[in-house]
């Protein structure tokens, strides 16, 4: 209340005088859209300098020159709006807020245009739609708010970003991360997938290093995606993914403003996988040891049965199996219901020379897999001020710390997979206090010679101590001066500092909990990266005769990165009494550092005539040290035209159209992610022993390509934006086709030439898509109600691979991801397997080819190719991650102090490869792990063929079982309540008798439910986030629901 | 403020000023193809990397190691995890052209010959004392790795120099003649040009009698006997049998014995030897932290023994128990123990050697190449047994091949030579189908397949072996 009450003194001063004749008489009240009195708000009569300010009612009489006079009304944070008085003497004014007007400032890069002028295609999402989620990451809270990004949390642990896609994938092995832009410096996204798997999954210092991390969302202002080609061609050889702007907070002039948040809640998964019961698995498991024993006997009368065909005497007593009860659900113990906090304390403020925004976060945040838990602290201090008229400096520090236990975040054989995977009957603990019957002294050690499994969650998390630490410092000053009337000379300096250590101990023998008994291990890692940039623009821009609006930009930039890792192990602890490497052996230490540089120059220049059309032309040019030789630069060029049709004369009176552009632009960017020193013949290392002695040998271990460069990407985009009845019906339209040439490709060659492989820019690909952005305000009065939708799709396909168009297959864990000339990038690729052989009689009247060696209820696999034989042949393609189409739809409902907010998100037609399924539905006890509730519905004879889709159980496959097949498909489509907030403010009246502007009270809730069908946790689940096995899950960490209740209060 | 612009636009100016060096940014941690292989101290640093191939081409899971031991009478495979069936396509002879083991295979070999070939051109530009000598070293293995390969493949690309990958692609097989002549031409050169064995350049370095030795097995396998027992002769002498259990004693490496020795260290952080963890018993976690069960030792070669013959409890152990006293009756290769070793990873990171030459091999190929049983009686009396055609000799043995047979069977069990032996011999077909393998074969059905994926990358160049088109 304060604040109003100091901006009802700077009105007045910046009231003028009152003169003139004063013939009429009029009174009026001024709200805000919810009703709620304005006070200190101007009411000018137009063309005249006569005016008032409105009282604390928001009343305000004043005295016009004629009946007819038009009232000016104008309030900082809201839109200006005219009013024609019409004879009216009571008049009642309602005033919108600002974020709600068609001039709103989009950021492009290197500066800022209003909406109505843009030409190309950029989201931009302010403060609003952020407030409240309890997200690490602002990019969580993005999914489903704007069209054309596919934002996808492949994996649930707190402070893991998400994956972000800009218009589909536009590579194969150059990352499809766009590039950030934070406060104004460029930082590319240098994450790689988790390869690291299992227990040392969360290790990977490479992985997980999104920029965004270490940014909080509570310090953002605004966020700008610049998607298409000619937007994102200012950004040049970083352009071709598109590029997200990230601005923070900065504090306006006026009284200090005091934020505090708290917020605390829970997650939890509600969304468990069906897995089998201790006595389904014994069933299961005692047909599978039957039924491959009668294979091998019928095969070799004279067999002896081996261990692994053999059943445990435990499973034929029922009284045994009675006791084991249901047994343990592994899962119960892997994951567990989470707490988190998160505090915010946020001042802002200054005078008409000096502004400041400082803010204090602190967020702390359990996993829902044991042991898993992530803290961090940020600290912010935004600074601007003005020397002279003439010359403003500012300063932007961000710092933040990062502490997480990373456990389960490997995606692969990490602590969900592998409790889905363990088996059932086994206890929480065995008589002996050990984790697992592996324990020699247990009566459960029996089990051992049967080959059964348990890798006991705890045997990860608490047996294993992991801590990583990230520090990031990130910093950037600024003079902007200007020389002359329009032209404003800007430079700045920034750097990012980057420094993660992570511990890592595994104490001996893990309490008999993991598959095998392993001796104590620890490492420790390190990586430090440091990024500084200097730039500098000029910027001119005037309207000349009032018609013709000019606005050029001229700029330089130099950036440069250094990275440096080191990891050192240790071995032969003597007890785990000491986690740090001093108290054991250390086997084995290595470091590693890379360095690259950009050197840019950039130029834009705006033009519009009368407002009604618009030209942008710009071009970068990119010298980069990762590029070849021959190819130190790119150039990057752009064009886009609009037309603002609403303002010509002859729609000028169609009263009820408020808007309506239609934007033409081409584009030029670039993929500058590739290797840093991918042009240069590099030298790899073996060694060689001699008496004892290790001797360090040298040898070529790539081919050197001198012409290697970035790959480029040209787009061509067709949008509209139209609005009508007064903004409340808003939409906007995009279409665009991009092509991507010089893909960077690893070829096959003939290993006689040393290598297999060779990296070369050849190979091409396009996609094509649409956005549709649809706003609607359905009600507005003292209950509103408005909807955002939106709806997008994107094709993706391959036009060029290599010299031969040799598909690119990359084979994991039996499935194998095909890279296609005609398909879109990494096709699942294997057998297609038609439920099973049902009986005998069907096996025998051979209506169908088999594998050979099928027995009746074996896979029944289709013969593909139609040549009477199932093999190899008959593999083929089974689909991909790429959704046909994907939309989100948000409903804001408000009404006296309350706001419920609810945000649906879907995906359509993308196809999941549930890789965990190789164990869990394959129907193959061979490996003894547990299997999916579903396998109980599994082929037992003939004359109950069970569902006709599971195989019948095999200890040991004998056709395709163990092959990539269709059998591992699983439809990815969903329907995704992501997020619902409900929110309150207390009435003005209560808090301003505590002296306090506002208290609002919340409950935010994401990822409330999913409707689909998959069977693990996830569809959105991905074990890698890039490249062509993105979609593959491998027991990828599950995304929980999460409930908090937040207090914000604002002095 | 002025200064602070003016600071600032100086700055900018000078990094416009070096934008040239700006731009150029040489790998930290990697040593650069351009300045390296240009002297005698590069070229022996080269060699290292060079002999690195062995530890992958000789090691467990390797060619010698399944086509010369897994595919014959001595050996069969009892592994629980990764692609069984391509392990089993060694044992059972059920080989397909997409058995990824004989891919890696493939890629393994012409990824060492490039390294090699690249150290050979390289020298051959240079000029200093020692160059023919280490060029020697060079083509020696690169001898060794073309003879396993054309016994395993038959016509293979023969690739002596790097080429480009327009001369990759026009490369097909090249006759298995032209082959063994490339083999002998190297083996000859580096006959010529290396130290005898007292003088090699470091422990385990090639050396004037492992060129010849090699040469001599060449010279048997393409059947010129005369020429082979020439060559054989001048190793003749120049060793002594070591007592048979001090072979893969630990503090006895390359001993009196040794021709040429793969050199390892123990430790996890060295380049240690996994034969011990790899053909102990699959998963028993007794007798070694896990164990690969690669190369479980058959009854045929156990039984093969004679009854008073030291070395089957010397190579061989029967069975092991579990900690809860149960007996696992499995026969499996002890020659590789190291007890002490520390575990990586499940897998012992082992301390000991591996022998490719050793003097036996000499005597019983003179035997081999003479006739001459009086060779093969020196390796019997080493251990004590009965002379070729002494009282007491074994009575089913009855002619000198036949008792050179038995006798590499038992004296090199598990050492990566039976295969090799039996089809040289041409007693490959017979022995298979009489063991307990019981196995069908036919000659054609001897040579490994040309890998599915390398034929597919390059039709109507590569071709395919008869037994697999």
């Amino acid at each position: 209340m304060r604040v109003k009450y100091y901006l009802f003194f700077l009105g007045l001063l910046l009231c003028m005088p009152i003169y003139g004749q004063q013939l009429s008489g009029i009174n009026g009240k001024i709200t805000d859209g919810t009703g709620q009195p304005l006070p200190g708000v101007n009411v000018i009569e137009k063309g005249t300098t006569n005016g008032v300010q409105s009282d604390f009612d928001g009343k305000f009489s004043l005295k016009v020159s004629s009946k007819k006079a038009i009232l000016v009304v104008s309030y900082i944070g809201f839109q200006i709006k005219e009013v024609s008085v019409n004879g009216q003497v009571n008049l009642s004014i309602k005033l919108e807020e600002d974020s709600a007007k068609l001039d709103e400032v989009v950021v492009v890069g290197y500066g800022s245009v209003k909406k109505k002028d843009l030409t190309g295609s950029v989201v931009s999402i302010g403060a609003a739609k952020l407030e409240g989620r309890s997200n690490t990451n602002v990019l969580q809270s993005l999914g489903g708010q704007a069209a054309g990004v596919q934002i996808t949390q492949s994996q649930g642990a707190p402070g893991l970003a998400p994956t972000i896609k800009i218009r589909g994938a536009s590579s194969i092995n150059a990352g499809t991360t766009p590039l950030y832009v934070i406060d104004g410096i460029p930082l590319e996204d240098s994450t790689t997938n988790s390869t690291d798997t299992g227990i040392s999954g969360g290790s990977n210092l490479s992985f997980n290093r999104n920029p965004l991390n270490s940014i909080n969302p509570n310090d953002i202002e605004s966020i700008d995606i610049l998607k298409d080609a000619s937007s994102a061609a200012i950004y040049g050889s970083r352009g071709a993914n598109g590029v997200v702007i990230i601005t923070t907070k900065q504090g306006k002039a006026g009284k200090t403003k005091i934020d505090a948040i708290f917020e605390s809640g829970f997650s939890q998964v509600n969304r468990k996988t069906d897995m089998m019961s201790s006595s389904e698995f014994i069933a299961f498991n005692t047909a599978a040891r039957n039924n491959s024993w009668a294979t091998i006997v019928a095969a070799n009368p004279s067999a002896t049965r081996g261990l692994n065909v053999t059943v445990p005497v435990e499973f034929s007593d029922p009284a045994w199996i009675a006791r084991i009860g249901n047994g343990t659900d592994w899962q119960d113990v892997a994951l567990r219901t989470a707490q988190n906090s998160n505090f915010q304390l946020s001042a802002s403020g200054g005078t008409e020379k000096t502004q400041f925004m400082t803010s204090l976060g602190y967020i702390k945040s359990e996993g829902v897999v044991d042991s898993n838990t992530y803290e961090r602290i940020n600290v912010r201090s935004n600074l601007k001020h003005k020397i002279s008229d003439k010359v403003r400096i500012g300063m932007n520090v961000g710092l933040s710390r990062i502490k997480e236990a990373p456990y389960g975040t490997g995606g692969k054989s990490d602590v969900v997979g592998l409790a889905l995977q363990s088996d059932p009957f086994f206890p929480l603990y065995v008589e002996t206090g050990s984790l697992g019957f592996k324990d020699p002294a247990s009566i459960w050690n029996t089990f051992s010679k049967y080959g059964f499994q348990l890798w006991h969650p705890y045997s990860l998390t608490r047996e294993a101590i992991a801590e990583k630490r990230t520090n990031v410092s990130m910093v950037t000053s600024f003079v902007e001066w200007d020389i002359i009337k329009d032209l404003t000379f800007k430079t700045s300096a920034s750097s990012n500092i980057e420094n993660t250590v992570h511990d890592f101990y595994w104490n001996a023998g893990q309490n008999w909990g993991y598959s095998g008994w392993v001796p104590a291990q620890a490492d420790f890692k390190t990586l430090q990266s440091n990024n500084w940039i200097s730039e500098s623009t000029v910027n001119y821009n005037k309207t000349f005769n009032e018609n013709h609006n000019l606005n050029v930009l001229a700029g330089f930039s130099a950036q440069e990165q250094r990275t440096d890792m080191s990891s050192m192990t240790a071995g032969s602890f003597p007890n785990d009494l000491v986690h740090t490497l001093n108290a054991g052996v250390v086997n084995a230490g290595n470091t590693f550092s890379e360095e690259w540089s950009l050197l840019s120059y950039l130029a834009r220049a705006n033009y519009s005539y009368k407002g009604k059309y618009l030209a942008t032309a710009a071009i970068r040019a990119d010298g980069s040290s990762r590029f070849g030789a021959n190819n130190k630069w790119g150039y990057f060029p752009s064009g886009s035209l609009a037309w603002r049709m609403s303002e010509e004369s002859f729609l000028k009176d169609v009263s009820w159209l408020t808007n309506l552009k239609v934007r033409l632009s081409y584009g030029a960017t670039g993929n500058n992610s590739i290797p840093n020193y991918g042009s240069i013949g590099l030298l790899g290392y073996s060694p060689y022993v001699s008496s004892g002695t290790v001797n360090q040998g040298i040898y070529t271990s790539n081919f050197a390509d001198k012409n290697l460069k970035w790959e480029k990407t040209g787009q061509t985009n067709f949008g509209v934006d139209f609005s009508v009845f007064d903004g409340r019906i808003k939409f906007n339209g995009d279409i665009y086709y991009s092509k991507t040439k010089d893909l960077l490709l690893n070829v096959p060659i003939p290993i006689l030439s040393g290598f297999t492989s060779t990296l070369t820019n050849i190979g091409e690909l396009e996609n094509r898509g649409y956005e549709i952005n649809l706003g609607t305000v359905n009600f507005d009065g003292k209950f509103k109600w408005t909807t955002d939708f939106n709806i997008f799709a994107n094709r993706n396909k391959v036009l060029k691979l290599g010299v031969s168009d040799a598909p690119i297959d990359i084979n994991v864990s039996s499935m194998t991801s095909r890279t296609a000339v005609g398909e879109a990038i990494g096709m699942y690729y294997g057998y297609i397997v038609d439920g099973v052989i049902m009986s005998k009689a069907e096996l025998d009247s051979k209506a169908y080819p088999v594998w050979p060696g099928s027995e009746a209820g074996d896979p029944k696999v289709r013969d593909v190719n139609n040549d009477g034989k199932i093999n190899s042949g008959d593999r083929t393609y089974l689909g991909n991650y790429q959704p046909n189409f994907q939309w989100g739809l948000t409903n804001n409902f408000s009404y006296s102090g309350f706001e419920l907010s609810v945000l649906l998100r879907g995906s359509q037609g993308g196809e999941i490869l549930n890789h965990t399924a190789r164990y869990l539905k394959s129907g193959v006890g061979g490996g003894n792990r547990n299997m999916y509730s579903v396998v109980n519905n599994y082929w037992k004879s003939d004359a109950e063929p069970g569902n006709g889709m599971i195989p019948k159980p095999r200890m040991l496959p004998t056709t395709v079982h163990d092959f990539g097949s269709s059998y591992w498909v699983e439809d990815g489509s969903f329907v995704r309540i992501q997020n619902i907030r409900l929110g309150y403010n207390l009435p003005k009246t209560l808090v301003e008798k505590m002296k306090i502007s506002n208290i609002k009270l919340y409950v935010n809730m994401e990822n409330v439910h999913v409707f689909s069908d998959y069977l693990g946790y996830d569809p959105e689940s991905s074990t890698y986030q890039s490249g062509a096995m993105v979609g593959y899950d491998y027991g990828a960490y599950p995304n929980p629901f999460t409930a908090t209740v937040g207090l914000n209060v604002s002095f | 403020m002025k200064k602070i612009i003016y600071i600032m636009l100086f700055c900018n100016l000078f990094l416009l000023g070096c934008s040239s060096d700006f731009l150029d940014k040489a790998p930290i941690s990697n040593a650069n193809e351009e300045n390296f292989y240009k002297s005698q101290k590069d070229i022996e640093t080269a060699m290292w990397s060079a002999y690195n191939s062995l530890y992958l081409l000789n090691g467990p899971e390797s060619l010698p190691s399944f086509y010369g031991e897994l595919m014959s009478d001595n050996a069969y495979s009892d592994n629980a995890a990764g692609r069984i069936q391509d392990y089993e396509s060694f044992e059972l002879h059920t080989m397909k052209v997409d058995n990824e083991l004989v891919y890696n295979f493939w890629n393994n070999y012409y990824k060492s010959i490039y390294i090699v070939n690249n150290i050979i051109v390289s020298a051959e530009k240079l000029d200093f004392a020692s160059r023919d000598a280490l060029i020697g070293e060079a083509k020696f293995l690169r001898a060794l790795y073309y003879f396993d390969m054309v016994r395993a493949w038959g016509d293979v690309p023969l690739v002596i120099t790097p080429i480009s990958i327009a001369d990759a692609y026009a490369q097909g097989r090249t006759p298995k003649d032209q082959v063994y002549a490339q083999i002998i031409k190297d083996l000859e050169f580096a006959a010529a040009k290396l130290p005898v064995k007292t003088s090699q350049r470091f422990v385990g370095a090639a050396s004037q009698e492992a060129a010849n030795t090699l040469l001599g097995k060449v010279y048997l396998t393409v059947g010129n006997k005369a020429k082979a027992a020439e060559t054989l002769l001048k190793v003749y002498g120049k060793f002594s049998l070591v007592p048979y259990a001090d072979l893969w004693n630990l503090t006895k490496k390359n001993g009196a014995s040794s021709i040429f020795e793969i050199q390892y260290k123990g430790g996890v952080s060295n380049p240690y030897s996994l034969y011990w963890a790899m053909f102990t018993p699959v998963d028993n976690r007794v007798v070694t932290a896990w164990g690969g069960g690669f190369n479980q030792v058959t009854n045929d070669l156990w039984n093969a023994y004679e009854p008073t013959d030291p070395r089957r409890d010397l190579s061989i152990q029967n069975g092991y128990q579990t900690p809860s006293g149960s007996t696992v009756n499995v026969k499996f290769s002890i020659k590789w123990k190291d007890a002490k070793a520390p575990v990586n990873g499940l897998r012992e990171a082992s301390d000991n050697n591996f022998i490719i030459l050793r003097y036996a091999d000499v005597l019983l190929m003179l035997t081999e190449a003479t006739s001459d049983p009086k060779y093969l009686n020196e390796v019997r009396a080493r251990v004590g047994l009965p002379a070729y055609g002494a009282i007491g000799y074994p009575a089913q043995y009855n002619t000198v091949a036949l008792a050179l047979e038995h006798e590499a069977q038992v004296e090199f069990a598990c050492e990566f030579h039976r295969w090799f032996d039996l089809i040289r011999t041409g007693r490959a077909i017979p022995v298979i189908k009489s063991s307990g393998k019981n196995i069908t074969t036919t000659e054609a059905k001897l040579l490994l397949p040309i890998p599915f994926l390398v034929i597919n990358q390059n039709p109507g160049v590569i071709t395919q072996n008869e037994a697999y088109k």
